[in-house]
């Protein structure tokens, strides 16, 4: 047993001793131990060129990583929150993302960005929002969204071991998650979609920090006799489409549960892609529970309540019974 | 290096440099009339001996990075005026396959990384890619080229900050031309003096000459020699002057024709034909084999050009990932 | 602009799938009411179907050559009728509407329950003509047809509307928001109900707001029946599966004459039959249900056709062979207008009772030429003068030959007409043909000694018969019947 947080340390760690190409980079990683204490003991264990502070400079330190990609290394850029990930966004998409495509071919970027997502914890706005979106609409990223103790160690592998920029988006209230942890597995492919649950009567299709709410909502639809299918996504870009189709067309009803918001969200892209898919499979209207279109309040019963819930998902499954 | 270090040969390999960017550039801009190069064409005329000098004081081994005003650099550092200009055709010859055009050069092979359009956005480049020599044990250093604009951006602090604190091998050459597209300095900069921001994060810096290519060289070479002895950055601020628009044209209602004519009197082509030839080691028949060689090499680049394959049309998507995964690994 | 979905219409009560021949529209194409768009085979050979809407063809569906389900989408038109807007039922509300399959239901019966004693003088005669009438009964089918898809759509409309505005009010409450243009149906039911030939609109859907989901559809065959207790009883007494039956009645109800139907076309055929050999079983099961059931009396009437034939030979003479009228015409024509005289006659037996009709279509027994029957409806017979009438008897004579009849033309008639003239019979003993209520027979115009005062003389005479429903009429009137026709064959310048 470990937990989400040891996992991923445990990662980088095999990562780093195995190829001295790898080395971390980010805000408190090292002496800090890291902002949420994922990296804590890596420092001294690795020394400080390989467990690398950075200032707060975004878009300084994730350029940086992505020129020592191209430069030959394979770092992991630790940004402490997606929404500072904004400030680096210039460099993600307009250098990491798009070199590759725009050099001909010639330039390729092997970098791994993780950053903390969603909310939960109350820190309010300007840390709690879930914008995977906004990276998984980037042709030439890859996004990854660990939901598991496993998962969290196998996608800092599988993203370490891809030749391409990959993103892994961790939900800040999975580090404390516990699980199972085979430190010695090969990594499981990151890129295909993993059901979590089978069942029959209809599809909750959902990644990262929802994947447990939605067991739980599963849980309760069986009480009442209701077999809800689990498909954790885990590969945000590319999606997995074929087994959103293969879901949906043996349940026949689609419940999609995002913490981002609903408008332009990755909830709309999974949709579309089962309309596009299995159309006429369905025999209810998709629906979907995301987080509600403010941004996320400080306090508790409110940011519970622009979150997504059990309650929600279990009513959200209920209706799609209906049609 | 002075005109003696440089020695007859090596002055007229600046020269024959320099003019070879002009005349490329001259005929890209006829090419642009007729509609054979399409998007922004930035012209460098003016530049060219910050891009000759800076580049001949530089090694194989050393990382480039330049603005999207960079055919003068990419032609410096041996990018071949052929897939440069073919690049612009954007045929399938070009030094990007005609992905990237007049603004994204790149040739991974001669370490020439763009061709960059955001402004300032390859600063914390520069900062990896010194980071990753260091880390890895190779003594290089990566020169890294912007314009004046972009000290005014955030990363342009940012990547300074890098790498002084992590002394890094890193060159900032900033080509001041005095104006951020059309925005004059004055209007954009607190302190004009540019070469005293770096101060402020510890790494040397200094004003140079930037129409002398000589200067340049010199200036270039020194501080590559520093950093490439583990001194950390260096940061030059090459003083110079754009003749032409922005890019290929606009009405040039933020800087007067006068002053425009002032600076083309310092044009450094000039400049540098001047002192060789009061050396002696340039005459006229010299200069018209220069010349007749320079426009040899830019009607070849042109037929290389136009007779370059366009990219197949089903090669769209080629080139997005090194390795397509998951759903995803059905697709080019 | 409103959509109307045609489907696969029942041509019969015992047709559950036909196979689309071939399409006579393409996509694009302004159709008419009235206008054959397909052409369907079935069990009775291929028929034109038409349409009851004024559009524009938005889709077709099905791929000639395919069986589908009775009830399957083929096409889809675009109405001119504005969504929602109700009443007119060609409007149609998008709406599926059927192509007239309200009104041919029992065709198995018009079909195939023709006669004992088969005629084909009728026909034979007709025949005659039609080898040199060509160009003439193009014209004149042209102006036949509109009168035909008048008269049918009008009658079939009724029906229709009736089911379908019952459906639209229903959905539209379940959908609790005024009505809806469209059937709410989740995708996979919809599909699902395509492939079963399942009609969504006769289910109720047990979704939020009345959706239609798969469980529903899934249900549909074995949702509980709804009969009327007259059903109920007679499907007892005939040892009929309730399940089995397709209700006709508003919500698909199941009436007593939807089991009568079955009950009749019930025996036992071959999966494999030939076409001809369960058109076989469909008239003995047609017959044999009509002399189970109708208590039928039987009445003849010889009359003198010297008048009628000068009137012919007059109004023939000097025209070419396509342009003359035969006797048949002229026999059918007075059939027709006795007919208005005495309209008890003109009615089905449903549900216990008579139930009167409105129009004059007289159905008229074709024997085809690789064995059977079948009686097509002349429709509005009575409205139509010598030559139209003619011409009308060459078109569709013609084209049950070749089967092409149209699906209007397959629903039972008022009466039926039929003649084994030029086969020497003296008198026809009709059997009548479900759920009509009576029949005529014409036996072979001879020349026969005829008392004219107190002189015998030779004469063309003809026999008339008459088998009518004992439930519904008696001899009194039969024989008055009978002797209308008569007076009208014997004045024929007044009919």
């Amino acid at each position: 047993m470990a937990t989400f947080r040891e996992a991923i340390r445990s990662a980088m760690r095999q990562a780093m001793r195995e190829d001295p190409r790898v080395f971390l980079i980010g805000e408190d990683v090292g002496h800090y131990g890291g902002a949420f204490a994922v990296s804590r003991g890596l420092l001294e264990e690795l020394g400080p060129e390989r467990i690398r502070d950075a200032p707060l400079s975004e878009a300084g330190f994730t350029g940086a990583g992505i020129g020592a990609a191209i430069g030959g290394m394979r770092p992991i850029v630790e940004v402490m929150t997606v929404n500072f990930a904004l400030l680096a966004l210039d460099q993600i998409l307009n250098n990491a993302a798009t070199l590759l495509h725009m050099s001909g071919g010639q330039v390729s970027v092997p970098v791994v960005f993780r950053m903390t997502t969603g909310a939960g914890k109350q820190i309010a706005a300007q840390h709690s929002h879930s914008l995977e979106c906004y990276f998984a609409h980037i042709p030439g990223l890859k996004c990854l969204a660990p939901a598991t103790v496993q998962d969290a160690r196998d996608m800092v592998l599988g993203a370490l071991a891809d030749p391409d920029p990959v993103c892994i988006f961790e939900h800040a209230l999975l580090y404390n998650l516990e699980g199972a942890l085979d430190e010695e597995a090969a990594p499981a492919d990151p890129w295909r979609a993993a059901v979590r649950r089978e069942g029959r009567d209809l599809t909750l299709a959902t990644y990262g920090g929802s994947l447990g709410k939605c067991l739980d909502a599963a849980a309760a639809l069986a009480a009442d006799g209701v077999e809800a299918e689990v498909l954790d996504l885990r590969s945000l870009r590319p999606l997995d489409r074929p087994a959103i189709a293969a879901s949906v067309e043996k349940t026949r009803r689609l419940v999609v549960v995002d913490e981002g918001w609903r408008t332009g969200g990755l909830s709309a892209e999974i949709i579309t892609s089962a309309l596009e898919s299995s159309f006429y499979a369905l025999d209810a209207v998709p629906r979907r529970v995301c987080t509600a279109e403010v941004p996320i309040p400080y306090a508790k019963h409110m940011e519970e309540h622009a979150l997504p819930k059990v309650a929600e998902i279990v009513a959200a499954a209920k209706e799609a019974l209906r049609g | 290096m002075s005109l003696d270090d440089l020695g007859r040969d090596g002055a007229h390999a600046l020269l024959r440099e320099m003019l070879l960017i002009r005349r490329f550039e001259e005929k890209c801009a006829e090419l642009y009339t007729q509609q054979k190069i399409r998007g922004f064409l930035h012209l460098y005329i003016g530049e060219e001996a910050i891009a000759v000098g800076a580049l001949s004081a530089l090694t194989a081994d050393d990382n480039v990075l330049s603005t999207y005003r960079e055919h003068g650099h990419a032609l410096a550092r041996g990018l071949g005026a052929g897939p440069i200009m073919a690049e612009m055709y954007g045929k399938a010859g070009g030094c990007a396959l005609g992905r990237g055009g007049s603004m994204h050069l790149f040739d991974a092979s001669r370490r020439f990384y763009g061709g960059n359009a955001i402004v300032g956005g390859h600063l914390p480049l520069a900062v990896g890619l010194a980071l990753a020599d260091k880390m890895l044990g190779r003594k290089a250093v990566t020169a890294c080229f912007f314009g004046d604009g972009a000290t005014a951006e955030g990363v342009f602090h940012e990547s300074l900050n890098l790498a002084a604190l992590w002394k890094l091998p890193v060159l900032f050459l900033c080509e001041n031309n005095l104006y951020a597209m059309g925005t004059a300095i004055e209007l954009h900069a607190a302190d004009t003096e540019i070469s005293r921001r770096p101060r402020a994060f510890g790494i040397p810096a200094e004003r140079v000459d930037g129409m002398d290519v000589v200067a340049v060289e010199r200036a270039v070479r020194y501080a590559a020699e520093a950093a490439r002895e583990g001194e950390g950055p260096r940061f030059l601020e090459l003083m110079t002057y754009r003749f032409r628009a922005h890019s290929m044209y606009d009405a040039e209602l933020y800087r007067s024709k006068a002053e425009v004519q002032r600076w083309k009197e310092r044009d450094p082509i000039q400049l540098f034909e001047r002192a060789l030839r009061e050396r002696g080691w340039l005459d006229d028949d010299a200069r018209a084999r220069v010349e007749n060689d320079v426009l040899g090499e830019v009607e070849a680049a042109v037929r290389f050009a136009e007779e370059s394959p366009w990219e197949a049309l089903e090669d769209l998507e080629k080139h997005v990932y090194v390795r397509r995964v998951g759903a995803d690994e059905g697709g080019a | 602009m409103a959509e109307l979905v045609f489907e696969m219409p029942s041509l019969g009560a015992d047709m559950e799938a036909g196979t689309l021949v071939a399409w006579r529209v393409a996509l694009g194409d302004a159709v008419r009411r009235g206008d054959v768009i397909a052409e369907v085979e079935t069990e009775k050979g291929v028929i034109d179907v038409e349409v009851f809407a004024d559009g524009v063809v938005s889709a077709l569906l099905v791929e000639p050559g395919t069986k589908v389900p009775v009830g399957t989408a083929l096409a889809k038109l675009e109405t001119g009728g504005t969504a929602g807007s109700g009443a007119a039922p060609e409007a149609g509300s998008g709406s599926s509407v059927g192509s007239g399959s309200g009104s041919s239901e029992s065709v198995s019966e018009s079909s195939a329950s023709v006669s004992e004693s088969v005629s084909e003088s009728v026909s034979e005669s007709v025949s005659e003509s039609e080898s040199v009438s060509e160009s003439v009964s193009e014209s004149v089918s042209e102006s036949v047809s509109e009168s035909v898809s008048e008269s049918v759509s009008e009658s079939v409309s009724e029906s229709v509307s009736e089911s379908v505005s019952e459906s639209v009010s229903g959905a539209g409450a379940r959908a609790g928001a005024g009505a809806r243009d469209f059937v709410r149906v989740t995708p996979a039911a919809r599909a699902l109900a395509d492939a079963r030939g399942v009609d969504l609109r006769g289910l109720v859907g047990t979704g939020r707001e009345g959706v239609i989901l798969l469980a529903d559809v899934e249900r549909a065959r074995e949702r509980p029946v709804e009969a009327t207790p007259a059903a109920r009883q007679h499907a007892r007494e005939r040892g009929v599966d309730l399940t089995q039956v397709r209700g006709s009645r508003p919500h698909g109800v199941i009436g007593r004459e939807d089991v009568a139907r079955v009950a009749s076309t019930a025996a036992p055929s071959p999966v494999d039959a030939s076409p001809e050999s369960r058109m076989r079983a469909a008239i003995a099961n047609a017959m044999a249900r009509s002399k189970r059931e109708i208590p039928h009396y039987y009445l003849t009437h010889t009359v003198d056709l010297s008048r009628a034939t000068v009137f012919l030979e007059t109004r023939n003479a000097g025209k070419p062979p396509e342009a003359r009228v035969l006797l048949a015409a002229l026999l059918l024509r007075s059939t027709a207008l006795a007919l208005r005289k005495h309209p008890e006659l003109n009615a089905h037996w449903t549900e216990g009772q008579a139930a009167p009709r409105e129009s004059i279509d007289l159905g008229l027994a074709i024997s085809l030429r690789g064995g059977g029957l079948v009686a097509p409806a002349i429709p509005r017979t009575d409205t139509l003068d010598l030559d139209a009438l003619m011409a009308a008897m060459v078109d569709v004579v013609e084209r049950a030959r070749r089967g092409a009849l149209r699906a209007s033309e397959m629903a039972p008639g008022s009466l039926t007409v039929t003649s084994l003239g030029e086969r020497g019979v003296d008198v026809v003993v009709p059997v009548i043909l479900p759920p009509q209520v009576a029949m005529v027979g014409f036996g072979t115009p001879a020349r026969r000694p005829w008392v004219v005062g107190d002189v015998v003389v030779p004469r063309p005479v003809i026999t008339l018969s008459l088998a009518a429903d004992h439930r519904v009429t008696d001899g009194h009137l039969g024989a008055r019947f009978l002797a209308r026709i008569a007076s009208y064959l014997e004045s024929p310048e007044t009919s």
